[in-house]
């Protein structure tokens, strides 16, 4: 059993490194869904294949 | 977001055209986000990405805004962090154009089930010497599925030279036992059928409206 508790802490630890490092130049980004600001129409990255895309984060102020 | 309108009109206008999707993203805030889109009046998606969706923080790095570039195959090219530099946005998408525009224009924004709906599609060779490839049509389904029987056109061989434009009227059928629903879409494809490998691409979307036929 502490074995198995210590297997278990080891992947939420992987987990949680892998959601705090963003992509760099030469990674191929996952796939996602996302719906627009009026939630009325769904996205889906994988439908653009072959076209260059531009993600812009942005701030709100 | 004081950089959308710039984002707008210097990049999402002049590239829509030439092979060029732009995404605004955030994860804070919707609200602000749709008197933005209202103010500007922004034509290009701004998504909300609450949790849980991990979508946002795959791309975030600390400082806002940020700006990723990906090719045709989804490699970051280029990552630009706490700024916006438009010249140097602009020079990488330059870099990574392909030559061949895609265009395709939809009749209306629906279609009643049973009946056909009608669209143009446009291929410019904006390059200094002749491009061939494969043309083809996909059909993506609501939910992003697709069809299982694509691509519904094609796939057609077609060589342009240097500064030749092909310009065609087409057509689907949308059978009458097509569920109605809203973001169906139609996705014109250029490069190597077989290998599956796109070039360049544009994409429409319809909404399927229930016909006589069904009731």
């Amino acid at each position: 059993m502490p074995q198995r508790a210590f297997a278990t802490a080891l992947t939420g630890a992987l987990i949680s490194a892998s959601a705090a490092s963003a992509y760099q130049v030469g990674d191929i980004t996952d796939d996602w869904t996302v719906l627009d600001a009026w939630e009325e129409v769904s996205h889906r990255l994988y439908d653009y294949r072959g076209k260059l895309v531009l993600v812009n984060l942005f701030r709100d102020t | 977001m004081l950089e959308a309108p710039a984002l707008e009109t210097n990049i999402w206008q002049p590239f829509k055209d030439r092979g060029v999707m732009v995404f605004a993203m955030n994860r804070f805030s919707y609200k602000m986000a749709q008197d933005w889109i209202t103010e500007y009046e922004l034509s290009y998606p701004v998504l909300y990405d609450p949790p849980p969706s991990d979508a946002y923080w795959s791309y975030a790095h600390q400082v806002l805004p940020q700006n990723t570039l990906t090719d045709r195959n989804f490699e970051v090219i280029f990552d630009q962090s706490a700024g916006y530099d438009e010249e140097e946005i602009i020079e990488r998408i330059e870099e990574h154009l392909h030559p061949v525009a895609v265009v395709l224009a939809g009749s209306s924004e629906q279609v009643v089930a049973g009946d056909d709906f009608a669209f143009d599609a446009q291929l410019k060779n904006w390059g200094d010497s002749a491009h061939s490839f494969d043309a083809w049509i996909d059909v993506i389904l609501p939910g992003h599925r697709r069809l299982p029987n694509n691509p519904r056109l094609g796939p057609l061989a077609i060589t342009l030279g240097a500064g030749q434009t092909w310009i065609a009227a087409l057509s689907l059928s949308v059978p009458a036992r097509t569920p109605a629903a809203d973001n169906y879409r139609i996705k014109l494809s250029i490069g190597s059928f077989g290998a599956d490998e796109i070039r360049n691409c544009d994409l429409i979307e319809v909404d399927v409206v229930a016909g006589d036929r069904q009731r």
